[in-house]
């Protein structure tokens, strides 16, 4: 009886073992028009909107596109092993977003090395080349920004910075647009900074503890929207009327938008978040094609002011994101 | 002469003990034994410490908004952190609490701003959810025998997965007047986050202390097979616990969607941790029997303080990470060297 077990079982070991073998070898060789895409985790509606764009872009050029994200937001192995079984199952490229920029540079290379094209979207991918990165120039834009506060805030103003997570590159890019211009026009303003993981509670508190400690501040300025709602949160909390401080938006998410028809938000430094998808997988069919795909392709950024507010949100179909109030 | 030689050792040790004895400890020995008998004492102690390390470091620190808004950002943690008290007090754990939160959120959030239902009647619906989640959790833990550890672990996905389902994955912005005002409103000048934490570990802890299911609890956390033999239907109140922690984290909801002024399947990712990392600064043990529940606020507000500090001294989020993490680790520590060294003292 036990002889048999250890037989059985020594089979099933070789099967499995050579199962795996095989695996890797009948890697790229997946038929068909399948593009791969991996998202942070579609949990902040500018998300929704760039994962639109994706899907948008595959069925225009009829290619199938699988759509996987990490089960926990930011998680980063969640990220890596989604990457490993798009790998597996032979897609033709792989469009991601990368929850940390130098995490995801090993199962890149991996799939680079085997010939999978992999486009970085709106976060870039350090450590390692990519086919081509589509984003919002984050520092140009933020840039945009800094030179808005700077036309609107007062030579020895006092404003709050809500940042995202340091550790992407999006992060970083955001916060250093800002400061540099800042700094450059109103140097005499001072800045108070709140460092997050792109948590809106996070970036609530944040504003509730600098706001209470420096009463003086008048402008919240934010690097995603995410920051904007918990910042108004924090006012309306403090009783604040909308308009006593101003805030300053960037991804033109719906609901910052909605909160900037209200009276909360002035302004906001849109991405084209549809866009970033839409030409993320464009390129990524693209590549799969064998066709030559730029190394940057910019997708742009839109200041909205409550006077082109309108227009924005027509032109860029967002009606159906608004909230029916 | 003859007197003193009469004295043998035994007799002299003896009758100098006994002068021993009669002189009373010295106070710092005595002050020391009580302070050891105060569940969570390394909360306090690190509370007071950091209380003056921070107001000498931040002149924002020793302000009454600032004190204020401590209080305020505690609470659901708190809140989180009372339910969990009674899990853990009876060998349980319960990892999905704080998806159990955001589901209870989204569910609310959905019905009052979405279907336009009466808030009052969404709230009430909210609270049953949660509860429903705690009986689940309840009955395959007692019932079905499962660790808790894993049912918890599985419902942490699950919930939250369908709280983001319930909400197609989109943020509720704009929270009814209700949920608002439990949020962000105050009675008397004092905000609604602090009356009710304060009004819910009133509630709990008489619960624990006067009633016949707080004393089961200790009973079936010390010694579970032997409180089966006592007759104590221990199935029934392991139950009762875990629907106490389904309606902390409903109660809890409500709270922060009134706070945040919006709802979504993200919300209170993580939160799990900081309710055990509270429950167990407060001194009560994960292996159950033992704590209380006030400690468990002192451990919330310790978490906070530091959050706190680090915001209005700009340290980055890593740092703060790494200080909490020190400081569970610290706490426990001391927590442990506290209870070895009082049971050391009382052993005859």
């Amino acid at each position: 009886m036990k002889r048999i077990l250890f037989c059985v079982s020594t089979c099933v070991m070789v099967l499995f073992v050579a199962s795996i073998g095989f695996a890797e070898g009948s890697a790229s060789k997946g038929a068909g028009k399948v593009i791969g895409y991996i998202t942070k985790s579609a949990s902040n509606q500018g998300w929704i909107l760039i994962n639109q764009g994706a899907s948008d872009a595959a069925a225009g050029a009829g290619y199938a596109l699988i759509t996987l994200g990490p089960a926990q937001q930011g998680s980063l192995t969640g990220q890596l092993n989604a990457m490993e079984d798009m790998i597996t199952r032979g897609v033709q490229a792989i469009a991601i977003a990368p929850v940390d920029s130098s995490g995801v540079a090993p199962a890149v290379t991996k799939a680079m090395k085997k010939g999978i094209p992999v486009i970085a979207v709106d976060t870039a991918v350090e450590g390692t080349k990519v086919t081509s990165f589509v984003a919002t120039d984050n520092l140009a834009a933020a840039k945009v920004q800094g030179n808005w506060v700077a036309d609107h805030v007062a030579d020895n103003g006092e404003i709050i910075l809500v940042n995202g997570l340091i550790a992407q590159s999006t992060g970083r890019d955001r916060r250093d647009g800002f400061l540099a211009t800042i700094k450059k026009r109103k140097p005499n303003v001072k800045v108070y900074q709140v460092s997050t993981k792109w948590g809106q509670e996070e970036a609530q508190n944040g504003v509730e503890d600098l706001l209470q400690a420096h009463p003086k501040v008048s402008f919240v300025v934010c690097a995603w929207d995410g920051a904007t709602m918990g910042a108004i949160a924090a006012l309306k909390g403090k009783g604040y009327a909308p308009g006593k401080i101003t805030i300053v938006g960037f991804d033109g998410a719906p609901n910052a938008l909605q909160a900037m028809r209200e009276g909360w938000v002035q302004a906001d430094v849109a991405q084209m978040l549809y866009q970033e998808g839409y030409q993320g997988i464009k390129a990524a069919i693209k590549a799969a094609q064998g066709q030559k795909v730029p190394e940057r392709i910019d997708t742009g950024n839109t200041l909205v002011t409550p006077d082109n507010i309108e227009k924005f949100i027509k032109d860029n179909k967002l009606d159906v994101f608004m909230s029916k109030k | 002469m003859n007197n003193k030689k009469m004295h043998t050792f035994k007799e002299t040790v003896i009758e100098a003990s006994e002068k021993a004895q009669q002189k009373s400890p010295p106070f710092l020995v005595m002050f020391t034994e009580k302070l050891s008998h105060i569940q969570g004492v390394s909360a306090i102690m690190g509370i007071v410490v950091l209380f003056i390390v921070l107001s000498i470091l931040s002149p924002y620190f020793l302000t009454i908004g600032n004190l204020r808004n401590i209080l305020v950002q505690m609470a659901v943690v708190a809140l989180l952190g009372a339910g969990m008290t009674f899990v853990i007090l009876t060998s349980g754990i319960d990892l999905s609490i704080a998806a159990n939160l955001a589901l209870v959120g989204t569910t609310i959030g959905v019905l009052t701003v979405h279907v336009g239902v009466y808030p009052v009647l969404g709230i009430f619906i909210g609270l049953c959810v949660g509860s429903a989640v705690g009986v689940f959790n309840g009955v395959l833990v007692s019932k079905a025998g499962l660790p808790a550890l894993i049912v918890t672990l599985g419902g942490l996905t699950l919930w939250r997965g369908l709280a983001f389902q319930v909400t197609s994955g989109y943020d509720i912005s704009g929270m009814v007047p209700i949920i608002s005002f439990i949020g962000r409103g105050d009675i008397l000048k004092i905000p609604m986050p602090i009356i009710i934490m304060f009004v819910y570990y009133g509630i709990t802890s008489w619960v624990l202390k006067n009633t016949k299911l707080g004393r089961y609890v200790y009973a079936i956390g010390s010694n579970e097979e032997a409180a089966r033999r006592a007759g104590i239907n221990v199935s029934r109140y392991k139950i009762g616990v875990y629907i106490i922690g389904g309606f902390s984290a409903g109660l809890a909801a409500m709270v922060l969607i009134g706070r945040l002024d919006s709802s979504g399947g993200k919300i209170a990712t993580g939160w799990e941790l900081d309710a055990i990392a509270a429950v167990v600064l407060g001194g009560t043990s994960l292996l159950g029997g033992r704590g209380n529940i006030w400690g468990s606020l002192f451990g919330a507000l310790l978490m906070t303080m530091i959050r706190n500090g680090m915001n209005l001294l700009g340290i980055s989020p890593f740092i703060q990470m790494i200080t909490l993490g020190l400081v569970i680790i610290g706490a426990v520590w001391i927590d442990m060297i506290r209870v070895r060294g009082f049971k050391r003292s009382h052993r005859d």
